[in-house]
This record gives C-alpha cells, structure tokens and sequence, in this order.
C-alpha cells in the first residue's frame, strides 16, 4: 500500500487536482493511519472559516433552503408497504433490470430501458428515491424518454407513469446540465391538439440522475418535453431542450 | 424533536439523517453566516455565495447519515462540504483568475465594517495565529484554501518548486496547529 501522507495537507486544503484527490479519497477510506493524521490536519483547515470576517447571508437564504428540503420531502416519500419486494430488488443490480424488462415490457424502447435501468442503479445510492422509482415501475405504466437537443445532447429523461391508482407520474432525469440562478426546467404535457400544460417545475439539483414528480395527471396526452423558463407559472415562453421523440407505447 | 435549537450538534445531526426540518434549520442558524463567509470568500460574489451555501446544506440534508463523527465535528463537514462545492464553482467558472493577491486584499479591507469589528474572541486568535505566520506561509495557505489554487498553480503563481509549497502548507499548518492549542479554543468550538 502506497501512503499518502506526503499529500494530506494538500488534500484537506483542496490543493490537489481532482484525479489526485479522488487517489487520496480511495486510500483514506482503507488506511486507519493515513486517516488518523488526515484527520489532525482537517481540524486545523476546518478552524480557517473563522479567521472571516463576518458576513451575514440575506435572510432568503434560509427559507431557499428549507424550501428544497422540504419539496425533497414531498418528492422521496418512500411507499413502505411490500418492502420485501423491494428490499429483494435493492440487492442485486441485474434482478433490477430485469424486473424493470417485465414490468414495462416495452420492446420498442430497448436502448431507451436499458439507460433508464443503469440510471436507477445510480439512484439506488438514494434509497428512499429508488424504492419510490421501482415501485412506480412495478406497478407498469406507460413511459416516455425525452431526448436533450441542441445543447442539451447527452440529457435526457424518462417521464413514467404507473398503472396504480394514487402513485404520481414522475420523471428520472439524468446529466441534467446546471442552469443559471433563475432559470428553471419545466416539464410539460402537450396533447394531440398542441395544447402544453405544465406537470412540473423544478431547479437541477447536480446530481448524475435526478427523480422529479409530475403534477398534472398524464391521461388526454401523447407527448412531452422540458423547457427552461424564467417563471414557476404562465404559458411556455423558453426554448425546448428535451422532448419524447417516440409515440409512447399503448397502456 | 420540538426544539432543536437548544441541542448539541451530534443530536442535530441524527434528527437531520431522520429529515427533521428543525435540526436543519437550527444548523443553518448556528452556521449559515460562517458559510456565507466562506463561500463569498472564495467565490467574491453574493449570488454564487448563496447558490454554494444552499446546495451545500441541501447536499448535509441528504447525506446526515453518512457523517461520521470520528472524522470531525459538525461544523467542520459542513465547511469541507461549502468548501468543496464553492471550489469547484470556482474552478469550472474561471479558466484564469487574474491578480490574486491584489484581489484578496480588496476583500478584506472591504470587509472591516463595523459588524466585523464584532467577532468574538475565539475567531479573533484563530485570525491572529494565522495573521502570525510568516507571509510566505501565510500565503500558500490562504491561495490554497480561500483561492481555490492547486499546488502547481501556486508553485507557478509563487515562482517556487512544488517542494516548497507543500512544505509551505505543512510547517504553517502545524504552526497554526500549535497556536490553537496553546490557545485551547478550537476543539471545543462546535456544540
Ligand atoms: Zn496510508
């Protein structure tokens, strides 16, 4: 084993580059002596805040933060019924996929359902988010993947919406692109005659694969797509970004 | 938990893991303003030092479980965690960052308003143990930290080897190691 300790001060003051430190992260996490003296170090770089002057936050900034935490709240309400079902699946990753195989069954979508399935071992890291993805799933449902465009290629997200009674539609994004202070995504529900209504607002939250829920019930609808507006309300006004590029498959 | 403004950290941070909106309120306002000041310390800038701060204690929110006491106190993974997020939005918004230096002093006399004049005394010897470096120290430290610079960029930056930058890093940082605990304050600043 190949200690790190030459590095730690560089490490715990975020002085190396992002590969190094990766190196250090992995080396920390199984050696007890580097750990300890990383350790040591940190709380002298941890105490380096306090040498600021200090400066207070506008007070919005408070009730940002319980908003998001309260709207996450809302969204990964884990079902807590038939968790034996569930915990079963949390195991193995491949009795994931192909749970998922049966229980959408859409063949016309396979390169599609195959990302979804990777994106979910992603999530599974979220428990209480995957438990509410896979339970959606279970229930069947029809899907749509939403494909990003324009400077969006390499985004995308499928919006699924379960058979069962009582379970919102909901959309897993993923390599969602940050956007400015401001701008928001907004998921929306367009019908044959092009009427848009909104199914969701929501700011990236960073992560590779991100769950949100739809408002609006999906039924009277045949396509979908994201924008990104200025506001929480109102008609469509920003460019698309994504949008569902397949006729979803019949219920 | 009716009232979590009264309970240590370490209580805190277990109602936090069970998605107590009361113990992240309550942490916000034992440590929100330490965050702004640092995220605005390395960012320079009010809306990206609030955007860094919110995703710092939305990251905490989900990931209470994961803190581990053994690795340090509350406080101090809530400031590695604005740390880490404020440098990275540092890094990827700025491929060049001119005139450091001449910025960081901007800063900071900016800052010595009368609200300033009101930290305590325990932030003040934490201030003055650093201030007691020697500016070579004093410097990388600061580069490294607050100005999001890696150790080859300050070697270019300072026109030293690598070498002399890390042993820089260390001799000042077992420096202010030896300050604080003649000073006896910092282990017990988190509650
Ligand atoms: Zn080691």
């Amino acid at each position: 084993m190949i200690h790190v300790t030459d590095e730690l001060e560089l490490y715990s003051l975020g002085a190396l580059a992002p590969g190094d430190a990766a190196r250090v992260t992995a080396h920390l996490s199984e050696c007890p002596a580097c750990r300890e003296q990383a350790r040591a170090i940190d709380e002298v770089v941890q105490e380096l805040p306090e040498t600021l002057p200090g400066r207070e936050a506008p007070g919005r900034l408070r009730d940002r933060i319980l908003a998001s935490a309260r709207a996450e709240l809302a969204t990964v309400r884990a079902p807590r019924r038939d968790m034996a079902w569930t915990a079963r699946l949390l195991r193995p990753a491949l009795v994931l996929a192909a749970g998922l195989w049966l229980a959408v069954g859409a063949a016309a979508l396979v390169n599609e359902n195959l990302s979804l399935s990777n994106e979910l071992k992603v999530v599974a890291s979220d428990r209480a988010t995957y438990e509410s993805i896979v339970e959606g799933i279970r229930q069947g449902g029809r899907w749509w993947y939403m494909a990003g465009k324009d400077g969006w290629t390499g985004s995308g997200g499928t919006l699924i919406a379960p058979r069962a009674e009582g379970r919102p539609p909901f959309v897993v994004f993923h390599d969602l692109r940050p956007l400015p202070r401001g701008q928001l995504y907004t998921v929306w529900l367009v019908s044959s005659d092009n009427t848009w209504v909104r199914g969701a607002t929501f700011r990236p939250d960073g992560k590779d694969v991100q769950a949100v829920d739809v408002t609006a019930a999906i039924a009277g609808f045949d396509s979908c797509a994201v924008t990104i507006e200025d506001s929480a309300w109102g008609r469509r006004a920003g460019p698309v970004v994504m949008e569902s590029r397949i006729v979803p498959p019949a219920p | 938990m009716p009232n979590t403004s009264d309970q240590p950290d370490d209580v805190l941070i277990v109602a936090l893991a069970e998605r107590d909106l009361g113990a992240l309120a309550t942490l916000y306002d034992r440590y929100g303003r330490l965050a702004y000041a640092l995220a605005y310390r390395i960012l320079g800038e009010g809306q990206a030092a609030e955007d860094v701060v919110h995703d710092a204690y939305i990251s905490a929110w989900r990931g209470a479980a994961s803190y581990r006491r053994e690795r340090g106190n509350v406080r101090g993974w809530l400031m590695s965690i604005v740390h880490h997020r404020a440098v990275d939005v540092l890094r990827r918004k700025t491929t060049f960052r001119p005139a450091p230096l001449e910025a960081a002093a901007e800063r900071a006399a900016d800052d010595d308003t009368a609200e300033a004049a009101e930290r305590n005394v325990e932030h003040q010897t934490v201030r003055a143990a650093l201030e007691g470096l020697p500016q070579a120290q004093r410097r990388t430290i600061e580069l490294a930290y607050f100005g999001g610079y890696t150790h080859v960029e300050l070697a270019e930056l300072m026109g030293v080897p690598l070498g002399t930058v890390k042993g820089r890093m260390r001799i000042g940082l077992q420096k202010l190691r030896r300050a604080l605990e003649v000073q006896g304050t910092y282990r017990e600043r988190s509650r």
